[in-house]
């Protein structure tokens, strides 16, 4: 039954079974299970239908492995004896056959070998899991947000997503409806659909529940193709300005998780946003937003009632929403649709001089890019990119500490082993041989380190599908390890086990005869040479731990500075949340229904002020709609002066603790009927009036809400008088430079959603009267609970906190691992010059002297790597100039800190090891040499 | 005692090929004895388990190319040979003459084929 294209089974259990498979059952046996593969997917699911292929996989590995084997033995077996019968038998000739022969006896006696050092083996295994675990946790993350699925489309090759350039002149930016409307002519493309990403509430039984809804133009399903699983999609009449159907496309999880999978869901009503609202279908699994990376809960015609005040935002052109995403006409390309969408990018730049300019003046221009490279807004890639490599780098440390540990383990291994190694060479083993059988050891290993790491990725991944956002809205950090997670584990796996059982094979195996067999003779002279790879490694280890815990004290010092940072307003007992105005309340009855609340709010218990607004400043419910001052600025040529703005009640300034410089704040007076007035701040003043007195003076602001976040009425450009002047603070982000910023009175620009904020001698006393006395209509769930303003302040360093957490866990480890390497070194050539000490205790070195020389030798490392570590750490950390705050990137405190912690670990772990040398007791040692 | 004794999935094997006649390919199958037996059965252990029958010459298989349109699928068909017939027999009996006596049988439950 399953339509379009067909579903694909997962790649890398396909791989894995072609690889175990016998040659000549292989095609049968996967289109056997191709075929129940699609069988499974029409019956349960795609995922499900996955799911059970993988476990077809898993199981099959073992027996078809050991059924190989088996019969590889039998079929030489008769062979032999009288030729093979069927051409396409397993034997192809002695060749292969003495391989798998050698590479078998070869496990065999590397797993006896190793059998007999279970602390190498635990010590490798676990470092290397670790290490392997926090890469491909990464790398899971990374894929899941660079590249997510999109599952459903049909012929994803001629879809393409059109952008229009935004405000700061960036590429991708979403586009108006009028903007789609004349996109749908072009003759290139054959149909286009416009999507856009809001928040609704739904009525449950049990109060009410945020979902993440996809707005959608009629033909969204038919242009990408997607088919519900159950009922229908939209028609083209359902979605478009003014007359969207009460209709929606359930997502598939919420299907499941509230509907119980039951298909008799279409047709049954829901209330979204207070709105009836009719299920006609149910989505396909894990369909994703190209608008916002996440899985939609529920699908709306655009214009539908429960899409509440968003349809005027269809007819304006500044209104830029949506993201457009077309199929090309038969035999159009990408040449002819960029040709065409130049042609209009210019016509609507001419005939709408006023909104397709950006905010330095340029003109608008639109950019096609192909479904694949547009699952991701191609903006956001490249920062996601950023911190990607971020994360990689530390996690790739990590990992290279550990096996720098790993390879210093096998280096002492086969040291000790250079005498059986010796031996064989000398009955007549090929170096080959040798090598081989010591790289087999190391792939032994490296194959449970993989298992491990998969098993800490699925941990790690199920860590953060719990980690909860700063707000109510849904969304599900829900990255699930996929093929490629478990392929680059075991590649990763793979690369390192070579890596650290080549260098100890090779030097090994190069070793002639005779000073191998003589090794335990040597100790005198070669002692201090033969271990120069050691000494590097851990030297590198080292380096690696400063980079990580310099790192981290970077951005432990960052969030201290963060602490003393002058933000302009005063958090301390405000308490904050979001409110939409019942759709009851007419645009003209919203002032009143303000000033009731005010009153009712200010009446409670403890309450000293209270206040509503359009935004709060610094948290998500900052108001993204900007002020343009170009045109009014003293000085038009300079830099561009872009501002923000807000509107407020009276009580704001005081509750946020916001300064007044001069004249006043909004006042009770300041309603519908009177002059329209604002507050500016000083950076404002500076730029429109510089040198002169602000007061009085008027300018003129466009109407809020043009950037998405919906509610005001947009009513044209309003002239405002300036009635006071505020110090300049910090708006949108803590390291924004200053920015002009007005405020006007929310009663003479009502907004449907507006901000709660509360202020008494305890925050979280503010938060319970929030809870009590806002009243919530059936069904409202707000975007942001009470809560403190202090906590959601805390959110803008939260980059800072998980980078300082990360980098401090990431180089406690590392230094743990890297003190393992310096002990395990340094121990080991104490051990190895037992003989060397001896004598010189006994021609006269005293017990001081013996520490002395061999805690040397571990300072001599740890300064190697100091010296290392800062050549890699100075360039890096001026990477991060962008991110710390008030610390600079070479910061003495931090750098010290590192460099201090980490010698004086260095000494610790060498100074054990020499106390062992002291005690050698010279006539003792010697004897038993 | 001059039968040859099936191990148990073998012999689920062959009852399997036995049941399915001409139908008798991989998914088949494999489908055929999870259902039937409720066991969860790998392909590699299924195809692992009909290369041993094939080597001991108790089946033959068949590969047949894959029927023509585009979702046409290669199938190797498996049929017993004279002296699979007469191992699976021989199993079967050996198996009802042990089971005489078991107390649990002596109420079958339901009629399960």
């Amino acid at each position: 039954m399953s339509g379009g294209t067909p579903p694909v089974a997962p790649w890398f259990a396909r791989a894995v079974l072609s690889l175990v498979l016998p040659p000549e059952d292989r095609r049968y046996a996967l289109a056997d299970l191709e075929e129940e593969f699609e069988e499974r997917v029409a019956r349960a699911g795609l995922d499900q239908a996955r799911r059970w292929y993988r476990t077809q996989a898993v199981r099959s590995v073992w027996p078809a492995v050991v059924g190989r084997s088996a019969r590889a033995l039998r079929g030489r077996g008769r062979s032999w004896g009288r030729g093979v019968g069927s051409g396409s038998g397993p034997s192809t000739g002695g060749g292969w056959g003495m391989i798998v022969q050698t590479f078998w006896s070869n496990v065999a006696f590397a797993v006896r070998t190793l059998a007999k050092a279970p602390t190498t083996v635990v010590i490798t295994v676990v470092s290397l899991g670790m290490g392997i675990g926090a890469v491909t946790t990464v790398f899971t993350v990374a894929d899941g947000l660079l590249h997510p699925p999109a599952p459903g489309l049909r012929n994803p090759e001629e879809l393409v997503t059109i952008f229009t350039s935004d405000e700061d002149g960036d590429a991708y930016g979403t586009s108006s409806y009028p903007d789609y409307e004349s996109v749908l002519e072009l003759g290139a493309l054959s149909d286009a659909a416009a999507s856009a990403v809001r928040l609704v509430s739904m009525e449950g039984a049990d109060g009410g529940e945020q979902l993440i809804a996809e707005v959608v133009s009629g033909n969204f399903f038919s242009v990408t193709g997607i088919r519900p699983v159950v009922g229908r999609a939209f028609t083209a009449q359902e979605g478009g300005p003014g007359d969207g159907a009460p209709v929606a496309v359930l997502g598939h999880d919420l299907w499941e998780d509230h509907f119980a999978s039951d298909p008799g869901v279409v047709g049954t009503s829901i209330r979204l946003n207070g709105q009836p609202t009719t299920v006609v279908g149910v989505a396909p699994e894990g369909v994703v937003s190209r608008r916002v990376p996440v899985r939609p809960d529920v699908w709306l015609p655009l214009g539908s009632p429960a899409d509440v005040g968003r349809q005027e935002s269809l007819d304006r052109r500044e209104a830029r929403e949506y993201l457009i995403l077309g199929r090309y006409a038969v035999g159009a390309g990408p040449g002819e649709l960029a040709a065409q969408l130049q042609g209009l990018g210019s016509r609507l730049a001419g005939a709408f001089p006023d909104t397709w300019v950006d905010a330095p003046g340029r003109a608008r221009a639109f950019t096609a890019v192909s479904e694949r490279q547009s699952r991701v807004n191609p903006g956001a890639r490249r920062v996601l990119g950023g911190v990607a490599a971020f994360f990689f780098a530390i996690t790739g440390l990590i990992l290279l500490i550990a096996c720098t540990n790993v390879t210093s383990l096998f280096l002492v291994r086969a040291a000790r082993r250079r005498q059986e190694i010796a031996l064989r060479l000398a009955l007549g083993a090929k170096r080959r041989q040798v090598v081989g059988l010591l790289l087999t050891e190391g792939l032994i290993l490296g194959a449970p380190a993989g298992g491990l790491g998969i098993a800490v990725t699925h941990a790690m991944a199920r860590a953060m599908a719990t980690f909860a956002l700063p707000v109510n809205v849904p969304i599900r950090l829900d990255f699930q390890p996929s093929g490629r997670a478990y392929a680059f584990a075991f590649a990763t796996a793979l690369v390192t086990s070579l890596l650290f059982s080549l260098v100890p094979a090779v030097r090994v195996s190069g070793s002639d005869l005779l000073s191998g067999l003589k090794a335990r003779l040597g100790g005198l002279s070669g002692g201090g040479r033969r271990f120069a790879p050691g000494s590097v490694l851990v030297s590198v280890q080292l380096a690696a731990c400063l980079v990580l815990l310099a790192g981290a004290g970077l951005f432990l010092r960052s969030l201290q500075a963060s602490a003393d940072l002058d933000l302009g307003v005063d958090p301390q007992g405000v308490a904050i949340m979001s409110k939409n105005v019942p759709d009851a309340v007419g645009t003209d009855g919203m002032e009143a229904f303000y000033r009731d609340l005010e009153e009712r709010m200010a009446a409670a218990a403890g309450v000293e002020h209270a206040a509503l607004s359009r935004g709060v400043e610094l948290t998500l419910l900052q108001v993204n709609s900007d002020v343009s001052f170009h045109a009014q600025a003293a000085d038009p040529s300079g830099e561009d002066p872009r501002g923000y703005r807000n509107a407020v009640t009276p009580g704001y300034f005081v509750t946020m603790g916001v300064e007044l410089l001069r004249g006043r704040g909004i006042e009770v007076t300041d309603g519908a009927g009177s002059t329209p007035v604002a507050v500016v701040n000083q950076r404002a003043a500076d730029l429109l009036w510089p040198g002169q007195d602000p007061l009085g003076r008027s300018f003129d602001v466009t109407p809020m809400g043009s950037a998405g976040d919906g509610g005001g009425p947009g009513t044209g450009t309003r002239t405002v008088q300036v009635v006071g002047v505020t110090a300049t603070g910090r708006y949108m982000d803590v390291d924004d430079p200053p920015t002009p910023y007005v405020w006007t009175s929310l009663y003479q620009e009502p907004s449907r959603r507006v901000a709660v904020t509360l202020k008494g001698a305890s925050a979280d006393a503010m938060v319970a009267v929030l809870r009590d006395v806002v009243p919530l209509a059936a069904g409202e769930v707000p975007v942001l609970a009470p809560s403190t303003y202090d906590s959601q302040l805390s959110f803008l360093f939260i980059h800072l906190r998980l980078a300082s957490k990360v980098l401090g866990w990431g180089g406690v480890f590392g230094l743990f691992l890297a003190l393992i390497g310096v002990y395990g070194l340094i121990s080991f050539s104490v051990t190895e010059r037992t003989r060397e000490i001896a004598i010189r205790r006994a021609v006269g070195a005293d017990a001081p002297r013996v520490v002395g020389a061999v805690v040397r030798r571990g300072a001599t490392l740890a300064g190697a790597g100091l010296v290392m570590g800062m050549a890699v750490l100075i360039p890096s950390a001026r990477l991060l100039r962008g991110v710390l705050i008030g610390v600079s990137p070479t910061d003495p405190v931090a750098l010290g800190a590192g460099v201090a912690l980490l010698l004086g670990a260095a000494l610790v772990a060498s100074f054990l090891p020499a106390r062992r040398a002291a005690r050698i007791d010279p006539m003792t040692a010697l004897r038993q040499e | 005692m001059t039968g040859k004794f099936l191990a148990e999935f073998e012999l689920y094997v062959m009852l399997a090929v036995a049941a399915l006649g001409d139908d008798a390919y991989g998914a088949a199958m494999r489908r055929e004895i999870e259902e039937r037996t409720g066991r969860p059965v790998s392909i590699g252990a299924l195809y692992a388990t009909l290369g041993r029958l094939e080597d001991k010459g108790l089946v033959s298989t068949h590969p047949a190319p894959p029927e023509p349109g585009k979702r046409g699928r290669p199938r190797k068909y498996c049929r017993l040979t004279p002296q699979g017939e007469e191992a699976a027999r021989h199993s079967t009996e050996m198996l009802c003459r042990m089971m005489e006596g078991a107390a649990w049988l002596q109420t079958p439950a339901g009629g399960g084929g």
